[in-house]
């Protein structure tokens, strides 16, 4: 098993998007919210946009967009590496007081602070 | 066919003025749909002299609700999202579940309340916003425009509180909440503000 290490603020995290979560090719902000234990997200020391989006079940069906992980620590989130057998970079965002999906405000900032690394469709395509 | 008495509210041609009991005073200000309201007879002529003066009429949900041509674009934008009602179970590629329709029946009922009441009390249209699928079974409603931003995120139970948060080009912002059956001031004086005074 991997070991647990801090995750600089300067370094990206990566956060795949379902194509549900874009609306006139718009990243909307129904897009952040914690599922289980938090958001779930790559660090890009041990991961590539590509890596990421072939993580999931259906890559034509997802895109990528990365995170600075200072700012997002910057909204009073937390980012912690929680590497798994199968993926080293696999990290946490989740709230310290309320969950990601309650707080406006903090969906509104990850939201805007988003940075299309794949645009949703657009793997497999080139 | 059950007509909404929103259509009361935006009499085009005011044939007396200040015939109504003040809204404020009343604090209920957002409930069309009872009969709260008491408005004087000589408002409005006829209910058939509203009918000719709005220039949409909007059916949902067995409600007809007769709306200001002004209001094409959030017309365009309610119907629009109607797409959140289509979204089957696993929509998200995961195990989301669908949204409830009365969810968003009554979020749009608290938007086109928010906007003829606007128009009513203030005689301003403020800039209309985009309608999504929030998290969890709640809605949004995003006001992303090019010198400010805010996002409304309305419960799933309607008595529970809807979230605000929007902040403007020059880093000022403002939070909030509210209940949609009881009152929406907090975010409807501001929507007022920015169309009036700029941000």
């Amino acid at each position: 098993m991997w070991d647990i290490e801090e995750i600089p603020d300067e370094n990206k995290v990566f956060y795949r998007i379902h194509k549900s979560f874009v609306r006139d090719e718009k990243l909307i902000p129904g897009a952040f919210r914690e599922i289980g234990n938090g958001m779930s997200v790559d660090w890009e020391r041990y991961s590539t946009p590509v890596d990421s989006i072939r993580r999931s079940k259906i890559p034509e069906d997802n895109g990528i967009v990365n995170l600075m992980v200072g700012n997002i620590r910057k909204i009073d989130l937390e980012v912690t590496h929680k590497p798994s057998e199968k993926n080293r970079s696999h990290s946490i965002v989740k709230g310290r007081n309320k969950k990601i999906q309650d707080d406006p405000e903090i969906r509104l900032k990850l939201m805007q602070m988003s940075k299309w690394e794949i645009q949703v469709g657009a793997y497999g395509k080139c | 066919m059950q007509e909404n008495r929103l259509f009361d509210f935006y009499p085009k041609t005011q044939l007396v003025e200040s015939s109504y009991e003040p809204i404020f005073q009343k604090n209920d200000y957002n409930d069309y749909s009872g009969t709260q309201y008491k408005f004087s007879e000589n408002l409005i002529s006829s209910w058939e002299d509203v009918r000719q003066n709005s220039d949409i009429e909007l059916k949902l949900f067995g409600k007809t609700f007769f709306l200001p041509f002004d209001f094409k674009e959030l017309v365009a934008e309610i119907n629009a999202s109607k797409y959140i009602l289509d979204l089957e179970k696993g929509w998200d590629g995961e195990d989301a579940e669908p949204y409830n329709t009365h969810t968003w029946e009554k979020v749009i009922e608290f938007l086109i309340g928010m906007y003829l009441t606007s128009v009513r009390i203030f005689d301003v249209i403020p800039d209309f916003p985009k309608i999504y699928h929030g998290p969890d079974g709640t809605i949004d409603i995003l006001w992303e425009k090019s010198d400010y931003h805010i996002l409304v995120n309305c419960p799933k139970d309607e008595d529970k509180q809807v979230f605000f948060y929007g902040e403007n080009s020059k880093k000022d912002s403002f939070k909030g909440s509210f209940c949609m059956t009881d009152n929406y001031h907090s975010l409807l004086m501001i929507l007022v503000g920015i169309k009036k005074c700029g941000i």
